[in-house]
């Protein structure tokens, strides 16, 4: 057989191989949370704050950590948006300087770098200064600024790749630069601007670092953006240090509540790209 | 014989990218209601030139433009001309064509709706106009 024709044949099963490994790692994941889970699930998990007794394998469920996980993922989530779009236009619209464009760039590369932790020891650091206590409103900005550099990253190099031609195309019919972000750039990129925004609530509702100081725990479900809330990924990892088989057990359960919201949101995601590709040209 | 008046006049106009002078000293009078053709080798600046008439050279980076341009009278390059209306008038057709990212219909009342209109009915003949005469 010819040297380039065995090449050929290794370097395919090398990168099948590294797909399989891949794969076969998120099945095992699923799997390994849904055998231990799903005995433990019942209707009362997910429709119950946890009852006094709950950290003992008593009755209860975990509608706070749900509740609250929902509430700030969706928050951090949208103020994140809000913020970054107008950045991402800046960068990619009105920014005439390459460099400066460039080193803005930079800035949310090592913004995405930093741990979540670092972030919320930061946040932990300004709340004590202003005074405040753990609070949803808190965990909000703080998760919003783990997630504002992948929404700005992802959305941006979805912009790089648009035509000079098709920028061209509008302000030569007399369109202003707002006028051609607003109508064909954001229009253009929307397919971009959706997956960003559901990676970016799947990274969101997942962090648990960035939340433990500024979001704090508790066992009722949030009445106001000033107290405290649960998220899942804290619930999953107090459950998990209980050495009582039944909070173990309900561990788990938060975890297959986590994975299939996290499943819900990439195949939504699909769904949505889809659609929003009608008009992409 | 018609009397053709300058619709378009280019006075010493230079272009730099960055230190690449590009254009030198063009000085053209184009004339009105005539078609007029420019005619050069593949990357000698004929694009660059359109370009420079309604202002489109400006939107690259480190690219220097002196001279004049004047249509109809107004020179484009006074710093207190409204660049949006020059680009309304003067309109620029690229060589490789782009469709805005909305449908036909869009795309067709896309200039009317930016400069302003917003009249269904208005826009449905137009749409209706334009889209007819490209058969």
């Amino acid at each position: 057989m010819k040297k380039t024709a065995i090449e050929e044949i290794f370097f395919k099963t090398l990168m099948r191989v590294a797909a399989i490994i891949i794969i076969s790692t998120l099945l095992l994941i699923i799997y390994s949370i849904f055998i231990k889970g799903l005995p433990a699930m019942n209707w009362e998990m997910i429709t119950q704050t946890p009852k006094g007794g709950y950290y003992l394998g008593k009755e209860g469920g975990i509608l706070n950590a749900i509740v609250g996980s929902l509430i700030l993922a969706s928050g951090a989530t949208l103020l994140a948006t809000v913020i970054s779009i107008p950045i991402v236009i800046y960068i990619n619209v009105y920014c005439r300087k390459s460099f400066l464009a460039n080193a803005i760039r930079l800035c949310f590369d090592i913004m995405w770098g930093i741990p979540s932790i670092v972030y919320g020891a930061f946040g932990f650091t300004i709340m004590i200064f202003l005074g405040m206590r753990t609070s949803l409103l808190a965990g909000i900005i703080i998760v919003s600024l783990v997630v504002l550099p992948v929404i700005v990253r992802i959305v941006d190099e979805v912009m790089r790749l648009i035509s000079k031609g098709l920028y061209e195309a509008s302000y030569a019919l007399g369109a202003t630069r707002l006028q051609t972000s607003r109508r064909v750039i954001m229009k253009q990129a929307a397919t971009g601007i959706l997956t960003a925004v559901l990676v970016a609530f799947g990274r969101a509702i997942g962090d648990a670092a960035a939340v433990l100081f500024t979001t704090g725990y508790t066992d009722s479900i949030p009445t106001s953006l000033f107290q405290a809330a649960a998220t899942l990924p804290l619930a999953i990892f107090f459950q998990l240090s209980v050495p009582i088989p039944e909070v173990t057990a309900r561990a788990y359960v938060s975890a297959l509540i986590l994975t299939i919201i996290i499943l819900i949101i990439s195949l939504l995601a699909r769904i949505l790209t889809n659609r929003y590709k009608k008009f992409k040209v | 014989m018609i009397e053709h008046h300058p619709h378009l006049t280019v006075k010493d106009l230079n272009v730099f990218y960055g230190n690449n002078h590009v254009l030198k000293d063009i000085n053209i009078v184009i004339p009105d209601k005539k078609i007029t053709a420019i005619i050069g080798p593949s990357g000698c600046g004929k694009t660059t030139l359109l370009k420079s008439f309604n202002r489109m050279l400006e939107l690259s980076e480190g690219v220097k433009i002196t001279g004049e341009v004047i249509i109809n009278g107004e020179n484009i390059y006074n710093p207190k001309a409204d660049v949006y209306e020059i680009r309304k008038k003067m309109g620029l057709l690229s060589q490789r064509p782009y469709s805005l990212p909305m449908s036909i219909y869009d795309n067709v009342a896309y200039g009317p709706r930016i400069h302003g209109n917003r009249n269904k009915k208005e826009l449905d003949i137009l749409v209706e106009h334009y889209l007819g005469s490209a058969e």
